[in-house]
């Protein structure tokens, strides 16, 4: 009797199984009838899901998305699709950051493509020759624990001894953070921005394995402050954890917060590249940046006229880093080895 | 007398070309592409450094810790536990499984909370003693004691499983002229060292590919080198160049593991579950109490601290964000499970009975593949197959199927073959003598008699697939992310409920399939 039990429970896992898995064909029948984009995606997936299925709610176009994880600093997505550059699967890559976009504009993954919708978007934040475009950006942000007295106001913090051993950074070798120390050296020169991270070491910063881990270290109060995206930043104040958001060097002939805008683009030999251009259209429309901004990312619309959360600051009233971009991204293989001594890697 | 091919022997045949040309040659494809090059000596030169040379020094010294730790803690612990009448012996046995199946990125960060000025146990404790332990975390205190602790339910398993085998006749036969600890130290130990062997190899392997923890904890390991070749340099060739020390490390290991399990297996062991003979204890209430505290210690505080973060989760928020996820986990685990048993049990059964040359083959490179980091296996997945004449296997589930194919088949191939050890030949040449075809022999008589092994083998399989982030994260169809990767997607600015529930159903959906498979063989064998 027993035995019989047994043998039904096996049987019913083998046809739940077997469900699963025409339930993966019935996926592949559906491909032909309606019309689908492929799309990678770096942004948090929390924050670009919605986002998607939006787009597939008014258009009636499927999307099938990838998605980039924390734990793999988007080694996923990124060496997806420089793998698949003979033969690309992808029509659509959303990155969180435009250094990556460069990247795959110089490894000839790319394609140009200047969507109507970014007409509105400031210059500097679009590649001249189409290969991308920015959207809703985030903001390099200090995230300081409320206990911390005196407030730092600078990123010049990490090097002030009254902050010795308060700091913490992710990991320079990943992410927004490469692109930012990136920026540093293009905007200061490799001199004073190499005197500024060995300054930074020696004034006993911490390295965290990524913004998010930072923010947390910061939110736990073991650590004193950070620099953090702005999106890190603002799920923690949500969160209700003990911190301030504070955007660093404003004041007159200071150095601006660096900005990090999401970037789209378009995959060369892309199989759908129609639908891929309806996409990067609607990525780029005002719409998506409104929906952006009063999302827990809260991102900076970079159109004029969309309408923002209270907590967010418009793009104009910010004093940002001027950088160009592509010169950051070329900075940023460069000083790779640097980075890697610097971080003990 | 001229010996053909039997067909006992083509099927190991073929399915180990099937395996090589499918599994391994996109590896050897990348390999050779990234060694022909015409910069190896500049890579050599660049990386050949001391500062390479320390990073694989740490990786050494890390999977040497772990796996002493989690050997001796699993074999101790599985001896208590198989081998005593302590009254909650299958609670504990299955308590110290959980860590085993979640990522173990997810328990660093649960250890971090724990620890962290805000953390449950900083309500309890004066800062200043939780200080010296975070400290000690930060680095190789906590990569090591994590590690050890998510590994430790390999060896406990395993040498629960082979102390089951061991005929209670031998041990009384022992007694008679020694105590306990003469008969578990001449007796029982040296028949149940070929599994501690094994899973301390199977250990040591996964401590070398294993980045997150000690990225986590900040301790550089010669994995997150390799990482970051990936993540930082996007260089494929330069990431596989620098896999290779692992790979001969993998053929020194396999060499040891072969030399060590063959020399210790003078009896003739077997997987079925009669009762082991119990040893007495003096005081077992107090080792229950003593159990309790290293169980709350290692799993009860993080495993707490999960259950307390999906408490202000809704189901429906659940089904929402992992119902799709959890469809696909489980729609990969079991085909690559069950494909996996099948290629495994075969090798496996021709390694033992030293039935084909090819088999042999498959299952040496087998180790190299399993001690690759997973990464490095899906980007030679996607090279060699990314090309028209393959689109219909590129982007589909069948890929990813292969690529766990291509990493885990030494799971279940290795079982089987020391499942095999137990059964004598004699069996089935007695078989054989009496007219009985190959295919009753394998129906009537291996089959039955390895069951069990084939059982613990699919476990093995199905257990590391669900938990397999970087084979899946690289080449799951759009759409077709698992239980793993999803948690890993939701981890960046996901809700701390959500991501907790998602652990705990990804606890719950490994845990299934076990206690199904532990209830089928219940008292078999009494």
């Amino acid at each position: 009797m027993k035995k019989t039990f047994y043998a039904v429970i096996g049987a019913i896992l083998v046809i739940v199984a077997l469900l699963l898995m025409s339930r993966k064909g019935e996926k592949g029948r559906e491909e032909g009838v309606r019309p689908s984009v492929t799309v990678y995606v770096s942004e948090d997936r929390v924050f670009s899901e919605p986002v998607l299925k939006a787009f597939e709610e008014e258009t009636g176009i499927r999307v099938d998305a990838v998605y980039d994880t924390e734990e793999a600093k988007s080694t996923g997505v990124m060496n997806r699709l420089i793998a698949e550059k003979e033969h690309p699967k992808a029509d659509v890559y959303w990155a969180n950051e435009p250094i990556r976009a460069e990247i795959l504009k110089q490894k000839g993954v790319t394609a140009p493509y200047v969507s109507p919708n970014a007409k509105g978007i400031p210059p500097r934040f679009r590649d001249p020759q189409g290969y991308w475009t920015g959207f809703s950006a985030r903001a390099r942000v200090l995230l300081v624990h409320r206990g911390l007295a005196p407030e730092p106001a600078s990123i010049l913090a990490y090097t002030d001894p009254r902050f010795k051993g308060k700091g913490v950074i992710a990991n320079p070798l990943f992410g927004t953070t490469t692109s930012h120390i990136a920026a540093l050296f293009t905007v200061w020169g490799d001199e004073r921005a190499i005197a500024f991270m060995k300054a930074m070491k020696r004034n006993g910063t911490a390295i965290s394995t990524g913004n998010g881990e930072s923010a947390d270290l910061v939110a736990m109060g073991a650590a004193g402050f950070s620099l953090v995206d702005s999106d890190d930043a603002v799920s923690r104040l949500r969160q209700k954890k003990p911190v301030k958001m504070l955007f660093p060097d404003q004041k007159e002939g200071e150095l601006g917060c660096f900005i990090v805008p999401n970037t789209v683009m378009l995959i060369k030999g892309a199989p759908h590249p129609h639908l891929a251009k309806k996409l990067i259209d609607y990525l780029l429309s005002k719409k998506t940046e409104e929906r952006l901004a009063f999302a827990d990312c809260a991102q900076i619309p970079l159109h004029e006229g969309v309408k923002i959360p209270k907590e967010l600051t418009p793009i104009d009233r910010l004093r940002t880093m001027k950088v160009d971009y592509a010169r950051v991204a070329k900075k940023m293989l460069e000083i790779q080895p640097f980075l890697r001594e610097w971080a003990g890697l | 007398m001229r010996r053909g091919l039997s067909p006992l022997k083509a099927i190991i045949l073929l399915l180990s070309l099937l395996w090589l040309a499918a599994a391994f040659l996109p590896l050897l494809w990348l390999t050779a592409s990234s060694l022909f090059g015409d910069d190896v000596a500049a890579f050599l030169k660049s990386d050949a450094t001391p500062r390479t040379m320390q990073l694989l020094a740490h990786s050494l010294w890390l999977a040497l810790a772990v796996t002493v730790t989690s050997a001796a803690g699993g074999v101790g612990l599985a001896l208590l536990l198989q081998k005593s009448r302590l009254l909650f012996r299958r609670f504990w046995l299955w308590l110290f499984v959980v860590p085993l199946l979640v990522p173990p990125y997810l328990w660093a960060l649960g250890w971090a909370d724990l620890l962290s000025p805000e953390g449950p146990l900083a309500r309890w404790l004066p800062s200043s003693s939780l200080e010296p332990l975070r400290a000690w975390f930060s680095g190789f205190g906590g990569s090591w004691f994590v590690l050890s602790v998510v590994f430790l339910p390999i060896p406990m398993v395993v040498t629960a499983l082979f102390l089951r085998s061991v005929p209670a006749a031998l041990e009384e036969a022992g007694l008679l002229a020694t105590g306990w600890r003469g008969v578990l130290g001449g007796i029982t130990l040296p028949l149940v060292w070929p599994g501690i062997l094994l899973s301390a190899v199977v250990v040591f392997l996964l401590v070398l590919g294993e980045p997150t923890v000690p990225q986590f904890f900040r301790y550089n390991v010669f994995i997150t080198e390799i990482l970051t070749r990936f993540a930082a340099f996007y260089d494929i060739r330069s990431a596989t160049l620098l896999s290779l020390p692992l790979v001969l490390l993998a053929a020194l290991l396999l060499f040891l593991e072969y030399r060590g399990g063959r020399s210790h297996t003078p009896l003739a062991l077997t997987f079925e579950g009669r009762e082991t003979l119990p040893v007495p204890l003096r005081h077992p209430l107090l080792l229950e109490v003593a159990l309790g505290g290293f169980a709350l210690l290692t799993v009860g505080l993080p495993l707490a601290g999960l259950l307390a973060q999906a408490a202000s989760m809704r189901v429906g928020e659940l089904y929402a964000h992992a119902a799709d996820a959890l469809g696909n986990s489980l729609f990969y685990a079991f085909w690559g499970a069950t494909l996996l048993t099948l290629f495994g049990f075969f090798i496996g059964y021709g390694v033992q009975r030293r039935l084909c040359g090819a088999g042999r083959v498959t299952e040496a490179l087998s180790l190299f593949l399993f001690a690759l980091p997973g990464s490095v296996v899906a980007i030679s997945m996607i090279l060699f197959y990314n090309r028209p004449s393959f689109a219909w296997l590129y982007g589909t589930a069948a890929l990813v199927i292969v690529a766990y194919l291509a990493k885990y088949l030494l799971l279940p191939s290795r079982i089987t073959a020391l499942q095999m050890a137990a059964i004598p030949p004699s069996m089935e040449e007695a078989a054989r003598l009496a007219g009985a075809s190959w295919r009753l022999r394998l129906v009537a008589i291996v089959v039955p008699l390895a069951k069990r092994g084939i059982a613990v083998g699919w476990l093995s399989a199905f257990l590391f697939i669900l938990r397999d982030t970087d084979v899946t994260m690289l080449l799951y169809p759009p759409g077709g992310d698992t239980l793993s990767v999803r948690l890993l997607t939701l981890m960046a600015n996901g809700a701390p409920s959500l991501i907790a529930g998602v652990a705990l159903l990804q606890i719950a959906v490994t845990a299934l399939p076990a206690a199904f498979l532990s209830l089928l063989f219940r008292g078999e064998g009494r």
